[in-house]
């Protein structure tokens, strides 16, 4: 189905050093292949290759042969390679044209110039298939991003080309979205296409992929079979930087260290949206001073509006937040708490990375933004833009603007949503450091794996209330992983 | 057709019009607004989009702007002859913002709320444009809800790191600075990332598209023609006299 022999590529800017080297590989029909391996090893790269965006869309320097039912990939317009593969990508915020979901649907087929009354018949049954009747005339604006990514299936599915790729599906999804992915995933594996996946999030694919690439550096180092593949050891996989295959292995880390007296006291936290419906309804609620506090659950569980709320970012919230006995109203806590956002390209401003912590500074203190930078491993960057630097070096100047703010309480929002495993230990690190300084760390996740690394106290919410709210040490391993693990397939 | 699946609006408490009729409107209203100073013809151009949201049942929306627009223009009309003074050179760049932008700007509020990209595209296919207008323009038009939710992010930031209007570290230019870097960057990216997504499913193939969503006219649409051209016609009067 898919033959790649001896491809390599370079870009074009050279900017990406993502490029791919002597790569060959076949595909059959009906495999599911996995593509693993650290950030910029080429792994998106190849699905480019795949779906034509290379070299059509971005250009570079490429020789070997990409054959896809026989045809030349990059000698076949993207339009005609269009109709044989269909994208599912990353961000759920950029990869729809249209406005409401139906029209979403229909455009692949619009495009290839199907009749109507055809579109309309392949709409239904995608909506029977996916099961995702309820997202039907909406605006895409509305919905969450596991609704959106579902949807991006949709349209691959309605377009029902021959071959999926999808690049990194899941960074933004919750257990229950990643597990209607995963059922996406098998019923198109049951049609029997050729569906190509890259991804670092592993363990939802452990029963559908049939084999398992690993890539270095843009070359092919590995590939295995998913039966060799879960045979491989833990360490075996932490060398290769890979997540786990499988979340049950997984146990808190052990941390020493006294538990905290001191609360965080929140009182009336309740919110609701504009239209009426309520997002958050906890009333209060005691959280640990100067511990990781881990927050999880569904999207729509309120999560996002709790940590608004803390920020003091919801204009009509009327709760407060007491730390040593001084009490901050909804507009002192804009004061108090400090947000790394998902996205941090929103909140880095200034020309220079010194620049973006003094900003933060009540008072502009060049020595001890030095510190702080030197802290986060950013000192050699202070000079440069911001916005020239790496996904994780952005995070952590926002971290640094964070630290310089000097608040007590940091959030982070899905600080960890696409990372690799050596990416993402490196944010725990940060994470332990931030608590070591004395602050009180807050993190929205749906990453076990972090919680396991870092948390010691995990808030689980559910519609907008508590759920359970206790340290790890006191909870079962069992009831934490029956969260991330026993969801069950909503729609 | 089957359970309807195709009848999509994008907000469906608006009556409906076919976008091309919505072009045309818009596109008069602006050329009336910025070439015109007989107030019988602003008057006419505001009413259009003032009835839409009548019948539309947005009456808030309806009595607010009618409001504003007619005391602005009788403020128009009434003082700006008789009295002359430093109050009413103000009034007279107030009044003229708002009787010339406001009509187009609501206007242009009812075919972004009204209008699905879908329905975007079959109206310019419709009118038989080039591939080459058609797609840059749909771009923008999904292109706006996109800004908002940035622009919003941003705001929030904003807000978080106490960056604001009358605080040391806020001047008016480092605000705008502030604002628009990261919204331009993010658009830039989001557009790529949106290209390639497009690009994939097809867009710009040689074969001709289909259109599922269905525009034609109804006997609102003729209504409302007949009223642009009459908004037309009194704005070629009023500039031959």
């Amino acid at each position: 189905m898919i033959k790649l022999s001896n491809v390599s590529f370079q870009y074009e800017n050279g900017i990406q050093s993502s490029g791919l080297a002597d790569i060959t590989l076949s595909i059959e029909r009906g495999e599911v292949v996995l593509l693993c391996g650290e950030s910029g090893c080429g792994k998106t790269t190849l699905t480019r290759l795949i779906n034509g965006l290379i070299p059509h869309y971005y250009s570079g320097k490429l020789s070997g042969e990409i054959l896809i039912k026989g045809k030349n990939v990059s000698k076949m317009p993207l339009h005609e390679t269009s109709t044989h593969v269909g994208s599912v990508f990353q961000n759920p915020r950029s990869q729809f044209y249209c406005m409401d979901t139906n029209s979403e649907l229909a455009f692949g087929c619009e495009n290839q110039g199907l009749s109507a009354n055809e579109i309309i018949d392949r709409i239904e049954l995608t909506v029977s298939h996916l099961k995702i009747k309820e997202l039907m005339n909406r605006n895409i604006f509305n919905l969450s991003g596991g609704e959106k990514q579902k949807i991006a299936c949709g349209c691959v599915h309605t377009a029902s080309p021959d071959i999926i790729v999808l690049d990194e599906p899941s960074s933004n999804l919750d257990p229950q979205a990643t597990k209607t992915l995963s059922h996406i995933i098998a019923h198109w594996k049951s049609e029997d296409k050729t569906v190509v996946i890259a991804e670092h999030r592993l363990h939802y694919l452990r029963d559908i992929a049939d084999r398992l690439v690993f890539m270095r550096n843009g070359r092919i180092e590995k590939e295995l079979s998913m039966t060799d593949a879960q045979n491989l050891k833990t360490d075996e996989l932490f060398a290769m930087g890979l997540r786990p295959l499988s979340l049950d292995t997984l146990t808190p880390e052990k941390k020493c260290g006294l538990l905290n007296p001191e609360k965080i006291e929140l009182s009336g936290f309740n919110y609701s949206y504009r239209s009426g419906q309520k997002a958050l309804d906890i009333g209060s609620l005691n959280l640990p001073k100067g511990h990781i506090i881990g927050v999880i659950g569904n999207n729509g569980a309120g999560k996002s509006t709790f940590a608004r709320c803390l920020c003091g970012l919801n204009k009509q919230f009327k709760g407060e937040v007491r730390v040593d006995s001084r009490t901050c109203s909804n507009k002192e806590c804009l004061e108090n708490a400090y947000m790394v956002m998902q996205d941090v390209n929103h909140q880095l401003f200034t020309e220079a990375v010194l620049d973006e912590v003094m900003l933060s500074m009540n008072e502009e203190n060049p020595e001890k933004a030095n510190a702080i930078l030197e802290s986060l491993n950013l000192l050699h960057l202070q000079e440069l833009h911001p916005m020239s630097l790496s996904g994780g070096q952005k995070q952590r100047v926002a971290i640094a603007s964070a630290v310089a703010s000097e608040r007590e309480l940091i959030i982070f929002d899905e600080p960890t949503s696409g990372l690799d495993l050596r990416h993402m230990i490196q944010v725990s690190e940060i994470l332990k450091q931030l608590k070591d300084m004395g602050k009180s760390v807050i993190i929205i996740t749906h990453d076990l794996e972090l919680i396991m690394r870092t948390c010691e106290y995990v808030l689980h919410l559910k519609n907008g209330k508590v759920h359970s709210s206790d340290y790890i040490r006191n909870m079962s391993n069992d009831k934490l992983l029956g969260f991330f693990m026993n969801q069950k397939e909503c729609g | 057709m089957q359970d309807g699946y195709m009848q999509v609006l994008a907000d469906k408490s608006y009556i409906k019009l076919d976008p091309r009729t919505k072009i045309f409107i818009l596109l008069i209203i602006n050329i009336s607004a910025f070439t015109v100073n007989a107030w019988q013809v602003i008057a006419l151009a505001a009413a259009i989009p003032l009835s839409l949201f009548a019948l539309s049942k947005k009456y808030y929306i309806t009595a607010g702007f009618s409001a504003l627009f007619v005391s602005s223009l009788l403020l128009y009309i009434f003082l700006i002859d008789t009295t002359f003074s430093a109050v009413s050179i103000i009034v007279a760049m107030l009044t003229g913002v708002i009787n010339r932008m406001g009509p187009g700007l609501l206007m242009g509020y009812y075919l972004l709320t009204t209008t699905t990209v879908s329905e975007f595209i079959a109206a310019m296919e419709k009118m038989c444009l080039p591939k080459q207008i058609t797609i840059p323009l749909s771009v923008m038009f999904r292109f706006f809800p996109t800004i908002k939710e940035e622009s919003s992010s941003i705001n929030d930031a904003m807000r978080m790191r106490g960056i604001s209007f009358g605080k040391s570290k806020g001047s008016l230019l480092a605000l705008m600075e502030y604002r628009l870097v990261p919204l331009f960057i993010s658009c830039v990216k989001i557009g790529e990332e949106l290209s390639c997504s497009a690009l994939t499913r097809g867009l710009g193939s040689p074969v001709k598209r289909t259109n599922v969503c269905e525009i034609g006219f109804s006997y609102r649409d003729l209504v409302y023609f007949a009223l642009t051209a009459v908004t037309l016609m009194l704005l070629l009067i009023t500039k031959r006299i």
